[in-house]
């Protein structure tokens, strides 16, 4: 169930295997064909600050393809406690954008959570999203980001932020919404 | 990385200050064997350990593995080298060769994927190469041969070996940053 996101996201690890130039400072571009998306900061309406990340299908992408821009932390300030991603997202004329967040342990076994079962379609304007994870005790890494699929649209992200919650907030479903392929860098 | 192959690197060291140039042998017996998610992939090996191999255990494996030998950089930082090995696959959906040399925060990865952008599936034992710039920072080079999805894996006689700058390079690297100690840059504005 959760290959394709796997195999996308295995980078992040202390030997990771797939990589890319060009995204903004601190930031990964990671996906299947990252070459049918064109990732980037710019100004926009709505935005926080001056900028704000943005992918965008370029014309003729394949609707099988997808690409995520991401970034990876070590777990150390959250180690056995339950935290919350949120980040602002604006979508025109999507098919398929997802915010995610992936979870290491000491023992490489990896878990990847996403928005429930809302996966964004069409065109939305800003508004903040959210991804609940317990990280374990031995959590090593932390990997999160937004995921553009389906080939078309541009997705806009701002405003990443990552916060301890109580316990009584629900965890975020795991999920795949993907079919395993090879992932590439650009 | 694992200790064990922590410590073969320790050994493999003082060779590396011996040899000037040489290919340096990169015996696929020391490399070590992970997997993302365990009991989806396993280890074997043929002809006392000079043939290593990798193959799903089950029949939808989840995730990836890896034979992979790390090196202290010293000897490569800077220079051309060239990573030559032989492999065989069968039915295999996703297998690549992979070069990284390791900078502190961020990681330049050089990766040759079998098969074309296609699945390579069956292949009979054939040489590859990789030739790839080290940058001048690197301190740590991890290589070896990743696999994903189905398909056995058969990997035998590596060598790694620094090269003049007249042979070209056929695999440009690219950046990766590693696990930073917190989230920055988040609103993208810098």
């Amino acid at each position: 169930m959760r290959r394709a996101l796997l195999l996308l996201l295995l980078l992040l690890t202390a030997s990771p295997t797939f990589a890319e130039t060009g995204a903004p400072r601190g930031w990964n571009i990671a996906g299947s064909k990252p070459s049918d998306y064109e990732i980037g900061t710019a100004a926009v309406a709505g935005a926080s600050g001056p900028q704000a990340a943005y992918i965008r299908a370029r014309p003729g992408a394949s609707k099988a393809e997808f690409v995520t821009l991401l970034q990876s932390v070590v777990a150390d300030d959250y180690a056995g406690r339950r935290i919350r991603l949120t980040a602002r997202l604006k979508a025109e004329n999507v098919e398929g954008l997802q915010l995610w967040m992936r979870v290491d342990d000491s023992r490489d076994q990896v878990s990847l959570y996403y928005m429930d079962g809302k996966a964004i379609s069409g065109s939305r304007d800003w508004r903040e999203y959210e991804v609940v994870v317990d990280v374990p005790l031995d959590g090593k890494y932390l990997a999160y980001g937004f995921i553009l699929m389906g080939g078309r649209g541009t997705a806009w992200a701002d405003s990443f932020s990552l916060a301890r919650v109580a316990r009584d907030v629900p965890v975020s479903a795991l999920r795949d919404f993907l079919s395993q392929r090879r992932i590439s860098g650009r | 990385m694992c200790k064990l192959a922590f410590v073969a690197n320790l050994l493999g060291l003082s060779l590396l200050g011996l040899s000037m140039l040489p290919a340096l042998a990169a015996p696929v017996t020391e490399w070590h064997f992970s997997q993302s998610a365990a009991g989806n992939y396993e280890e074997g090996e043929e002809n006392g350990g000079a043939v290593r191999t990798v193959r799903p255990v089950l029949p939808r494996p989840d995730g990836y593995a890896a034979l992979t030998r790390t090196y202290p950089a010293e000897n490569f930082r800077g220079r051309r080298i060239r990573l030559a090995g032989r492999l065989k696959t069968e039915d295999v959906e996703n297998i690549e060769i992979v070069v990284s040399a390791v900078s502190g925060a961020t990681a330049d990865i050089a990766r040759l994927a079998l098969g074309e952008g296609r699945s390579p599936g069956t292949v009979d034992w054939r040489g590859y190469d990789m030739v790839v710039d080290i940058p001048d920072g690197a301190h740590r080079l991890v290589v070896g041969v990743q696999t994903s999805g189905k398909g056995t894996v058969w990997v035998r006689d590596f060598s790694l070996e620094v090269v003049d700058r007249s042979v070209p390079v056929t695999a440009r690297a690219s950046r990766w940053n590693m696990p930073q100690s917190r989230p920055e840059n988040t609103s993208f504005d810098q």
